[in-house]
C-alpha cells in the first residue's frame, strides 16, 4: 500500500458488493423457483386425491355381465 | 394455497428500500478509509451479513429446543429456514472476507483462527441439512435435525470469541483490538452511522427471508403429507 493517501482498490471493493448482491439474487430465485415447483406438485396431487375420493359412474361396483349366465334360484354364477 | 399476507409484502417493499439506502450510505455517505482506500467500505455488508448469519443460528437453536419441548413441527420448519438463510449470509461473509483479505493481507485465505472455525461452523450447518436429506420419517428427521442444531450451536461461540481469544491476524472493529490484527480502523461518526444502519437492514431482511422460508417448507410439507397420503 503507499504510504501517501489511500491504496487503490476499487476492484476489490466493486468485486464484494458484486459478489453480495448475486449470491442474493440467487437465493431469491431459488426459494420462487422452488415456491412454483411445490404449488405445481400441490396442484396435481389435489387432482389425484379429488379422483380417488370420486365414486366412479354407475356406482362403486361394476356391474357383472349376466346375460349368459344361466341363473339358478335367484342367484347368478359368475 | 394461502394468499401472501399483506404484512409481509410490506416487509418486502421495506427490505428492498432499506438495503438500497444501506447500500447508498455505503457508497456515498461513508468516507473513505485513509489506508485501506475503498475495499474497507466491504467491511459495512461483511459485517452485517456474519452478523445475520449468527443470528440464524442462533433461532435456530432457539427453535431447536421450543421442538423438543413442544413436538410442534412448526419449530422444525423455523429450525430449516433459519439454518438454510445463515449458510447463505454465512457464505457471503466469508467470501467478502475473502476478497477485502486480499488487498489487506497479500492473500485470499489464511488458517487464521476466525477463518478456521468460520469454516467448521459452516460445514456442520452444511451437514445438518445433509442430514435431513437422509431421513424419510418427518419426526425422526425433526427430532434428530432439533438435536444436531443444539449441538453444532458450539461452533457459533467459538468463533465469534475466537479474535477475542486467540492471537489472530482477524481485525475485532468492536471491543478493542489484538496488537497482530491487521487492517484494523477506528470509525468515524459516519462510519459508525453506516455500520448500524447495515446492520439493522440485514437484520430485517432476515425477518423477511425467513418468513418466506417458512411459507415455503409449508407448502413442502403440505406436499409430503398428501404423498403419503395416497401412497
Amino acid at each position: 500500500m503507499p504510504a501517501n493517501g489511500p491504496a487503490d482498490t476499487l476492484n476489490y471493493f466493486v468485486a464484494g458488493y458484486i459478489v453480495i448482491f448475486v449470491i442474493m439474487a440467487i437465493y431469491l430465485v431459488s426459494l420462487a423457483l422452488r415456491r412454483r415447483s411445490l404449488t405445481q406438485d400441490l396442484e396435481t396431487l389435489e387432482v389425484i386425491d379429488q379422483e380417488k375420493g370420486k365414486p366412479e359412474p354407475g356406482g362403486f361396483k361394476p356391474r357383472l355381465e349376466t346375460k349368459d349366465v344361466p341363473v339358478q334360484n335367484g342367484e347368478s354364477r359368475v | 394455497m394461502q394468499a401472501q399476507p399483506r404484512v409481509l409484502t410490506i416487509l418486502d417493499y421495506a427490505s428492498a428500500l432499506l438495503l438500497t439506502l444501506a447500500t447508498g450510505m455505503v457508497f456515498f455517505y461513508a468516507p473513505t478509509e485513509a489506508v485501506m482506500g475503498l475495499v474497507q467500505k466491504v467491511f459495512y455488508f461483511h459485517t452485517a451479513t456474519a452478523w445475520v448469519g449468527m443470528l440464524s443460528f442462533t433461532v435456530s437453536l432457539g427453535a431447536g429446543i421450543a421442538y423438543l419441548r413442544t413436538g410442534n413441527r412448526r419449530w422444525d420448519l423455523v429450525v430449516l429456514a433459519s439454518v438454510e438463510i445463515g449458510m447463505v449470509f454465512m457464505l457471503i461473509a466469508i467470501i467478502m472476507g475473502s476478497i477485502w483479505a486480499r488487498p489487506i493481507w497479500n492473500t485470499w485465505w489464511t488458517w487464521d483462527p476466525r477463518l478456521t472455525t468460520v469454516t467448521i461452523m459452516e460445514l456442520i450447518y452444511a451437514a445438518y441439512l445433509m442430514l435431513r436429506q437422509g431421513i424419510e420419517d418427518p419426526d425422526r428427521r425433526a427430532r434428530f435435525g432439533a438435536v444436531y442444531v443444539i449441538l453444532g450451536f458450539v461452533s457459533v461461540p467459538l468463533t465469534f470469541f475466537s479474535i477475542r481469544i486467540f492471537r489472530t491476524i482477524h481485525p475485532v472493529v468492536i471491543g478493542g483490538s489484538d496488537p497482530q490484527a491487521t487492517g484494523s480502523f477506528d470509525m468515524t461518526a459516519r462510519m459508525l452511522q453506516t455500520f448500524l444502519t447495515s446492520l439493522v437492514v440485514f437484520s430485517l431482511i432476515y425477518v423477511d427471508m425467513l418468513w418466506h422460508r417458512i411459507r415455503l417448507g409449508e407448502l413442502a410439507d403440505k406436499v409430503e403429507q398428501l404423498k403419503l397420503r395416497l401412497s
